[in-house]
């Protein structure tokens, strides 16, 4: 009965997270991970195609604006940035070539990785914020199992959670613009800092970009069967 | 009644907490289908109890407008097709922003209002005190100063939300006059005190954003009919129009209109928000692409999206309506800040080369939008039908609205232009 009610839950919730989250591609380009990392953590992506077309001049003042509502970038991010949005979205944008797969960088760096991805919301101290977004840092959550933070990445997390005795109720957006490299090696990089390496279990090795690309093809997964998973296997509802 | 020590303020985490104790969630519309990938989500979905089929422009912020085939079928414009625009997402705990229900009880028996700043005795009030009071209603049009915007990129494309006409809707507010109210409060405020500033509950995702405010001058004529309005068309403002309490100044321009109303301040300054200091304004004067950037903006070169510029909108017919050859007839609203009488609407139907005047009905109030209709005969083919109104000032719309283009693209007023094919 306990499993219907969670299954029950999770599907309504599955339906509101749906909403929550428009599935909105941008045009691939260099550094358009790097937009979806930053981005998302206000609006999603309908802001930044619907702008489409206008300059890069103009992209730039959107940052300087979007830096008024909290956007923080390194100089570095934010030119990789502007130099997307100037080029793929501006006035004249490439032709769209044919399975431009961009050149896999020489070596994936989990610390880049989680710089670009995952410091907009979770801070680069990996603290999170009070009351908004979860803490990296000391989080026992991210042993759960094997690959549980790799489905989070994936596939996203919505829903209500504890993590380190408070509670968060928030939604994280799928971040499978990474490749399996980058996702296997941003687990690893958050698993060995911010103190997380202390609470790893001794049988728990480093995740493999195998195993992402194992669960990459399960396409109806969405964020809150990811929040159920974790509900199930820490047990509690 | 106003004895403060009783009560303090309820921090954000606290009202996450009561949100949360009441079991509100984010609206699940048990509408299939909704999980279409790459594609948006349908209205009913983001926001509980919207109508579907709006015009979605960002889903994680529930920002919709009103489809014109919908918005004309009603004099006052229902809560289920009112559009809508927050500023900060609302996931989880804020969920209860996300619905046209009511705000949930145990939330508004514990919202509070502060009246703080350079005064002598700050004060707290409930939603409770509020009704206590008298309380007046104001029939007005409430309007996104972004509404119109997409039509800015002829001359050239402004970033942000690519509006139509469908930002704005005729709604009747009900709630406590302020200025009565202040003088009740006898805060004794600082004769420096000669900014009023309302902040919402609402917040950015990040501690580094801006938050929400905007500021107005005490002699600020339009704040004698400003309201804290509770009930939005005879019942509770929905929480996600800005319920429990919003500040209603009847004729301003929807951003000034603020949400979930927490704290009023009396100061000698304006606000430092960047939606008061920077964003929301117009410039003083002319600008081109060329020489005014969306960042040019200061309390000296613009000011903020005060009252709604004159506007007319030709609701029938539309385009979809496929109007047959012979007598049709012509209707729309028109409104302005409702501190003159709109005198005049004049309708084309060759592009604005001949004009003939509609018949202008009343409005339900001087800031409510008032209905006109003139009759034509259109011949097959395509016809350019334009509107332009006219006030009881001479004030009246641009034949071509791109003459106040502005790098945020607010206001929009140029004379309506709907190309039918007969």
């Amino acid at each position: 009965m306990r499993a219907g009610t969670l299954l029950f839950a999770a599907f309504s919730v599955c339906v509101a997270l749906t909403a929550a989250y428009a599935a909105i591609e941008l045009p691939a380009g260099p550094n358009r991970a790097l937009v979806y990392g930053q981005c998302r953590t206000c609006h999603d992506l309908q802001y930044l195609k619907e702008s489409a077309g206008i300059t890069r001049d103009d992209w730039d003042q959107m940052l300087i604006s979007m830096r008024q509502y909290g956007l923080r970038l390194s100089p570095d991010q934010r030119a990789k940035i502007l130099d997307y949005l100037g080029t793929y979205l501006g006035p004249n944008p490439p032709p769209k070539t044919a399975a431009s797969a961009p050149a896999a960088p020489a070596k994936v760096d989990g610390a880049s990785v989680f710089k670009d991805q995952c410091t907009a919301c979770h801070q680069e101290n990996a603290q999170g914020v009070a009351g908004q977004f979860p803490p990296l840092a000391h989080n026992a959550d991210l042993f759960l199992s094997a690959d549980y933070p790799v489905r989070v990445v994936l596939f996203g997390l919505e829903g209500k959670i504890d993590v380190n005795g408070k509670t968060f109720d928030s939604a994280m957006p799928p971040l499978d613009v990474l490749s399996d490299q980058q996702i296997a090696a941003v687990v690893n990089y958050v698993r060995g800092h911010f103190g997380n390496d202390a609470l790893a279990p001794k049988n728990m090795k480093p995740v493999d970009a195998s195993v992402v690309a194992k669960l990459r093809p399960e396409k109806n997964t969405t964020a809150a069967h990811v929040h159920a998973y974790r509900q199930k296997i820490k047990g509690g509802g | 009644m106003l004895d403060r020590s009783k009560r303090t303020r309820m921090s954000r985490r606290q009202f996450n907490a009561l949100a949360g104790a009441t079991g509100v969630a984010l609206g699940a519309s048990g509408v299939p289908g909704l999980a279409l990938a790459d594609d948006k989500p349908d209205s009913a979905a983001i926001i509980k109890g919207k109508e579907h089929g709006m015009i979605v422009h960002n889903a994680k912020l529930g920002v919709m407008e009103t489809p014109l085939k919908d918005l004309r079928k009603h004099a006052i414009t229902p809560k289920e097709i009112l559009f809508n625009r927050l500023h900060y997402p609302h996931p989880g705990a804020s969920a209860w922003q996300a619905t046209t229900a009511a705000p949930p009880d145990a939330l508004v028996k514990s919202w509070t209002i502060r009246f703080d700043g350079l005064v002598q005795r700050p004060r707290d009030l409930t939603i409770a005190d509020l009704q206590k009071m008298g309380m007046e209603k104001r029939v007005s049009v409430i309007q996104c100063a972004g509404n119109g915007r997409s039509y800015y990129a002829a001359e050239k494309k402004v970033g942000g939300g690519q509006w139509k006409n469908g930002g704005m809707g005729n709604v009747e507010w009900e709630g406590v006059p302020l200025k009565p109210l202040l003088a009740e409060l006898k805060m004794v405020p600082s004769a420096d005190a000669l900014w009023l500033t309302a902040e919402g509950w609402d917040h950015p995702a990040t501690p580094e954003g801006s938050d929400f405010a905007k500021s107005y001058h005490m002699e600020d004529h339009a704040l004698d009919h400003a309201i804290l309005a509770l009930k939005m068309n005879g019942e509770p403002i929905p929480a996600v129009h800005g319920g429990p309490v919003r500040l209603i100044i009847p004729g301003y321009f929807g951003n000034m209109n603020v949400k979930f109303l927490n704290n009023v301040l009396l100061m000698a300054h304006q606000s430092p928000s960047v939606f008061q200091s920077v964003g929301y304004r117009f410039p003083n004067f002319p600008v081109t692409p060329a020489t005014f950037k969306a960042n040019d903006y200061t309390i000296y070169n613009s000011r903020p999206t005060y009252g709604h510029v004159i506007k007319s909108v030709i609701f029938s017919p539309l385009p979809e309506d496929k109007p047959k050859p012979g007598n049709v007839t012509i209707t729309g609203v028109a409104f302005n800040d409702g501190n003159a009488k709109i005198t005049k609407v004049e309708v084309s139907t060759d592009g604005g080369k001949t004009w003939t005047d509609a018949v202008v009905k009343d409005g339900m109030s001087p800031w409510a939008w008032h209905h006109w209709s003139a009759k034509a005969k259109l011949g097959s083919g395509k016809h350019m039908l334009v509107s332009r109104a006219t006030d009881a000032l001479g004030r009246t719309q641009p034949i071509n609205g791109l003459a106040r283009w502005n790098p945020r693209g607010y206001e929009w007023n140029g004379a309506d232009h709907v190309e039918v094919t007969v």
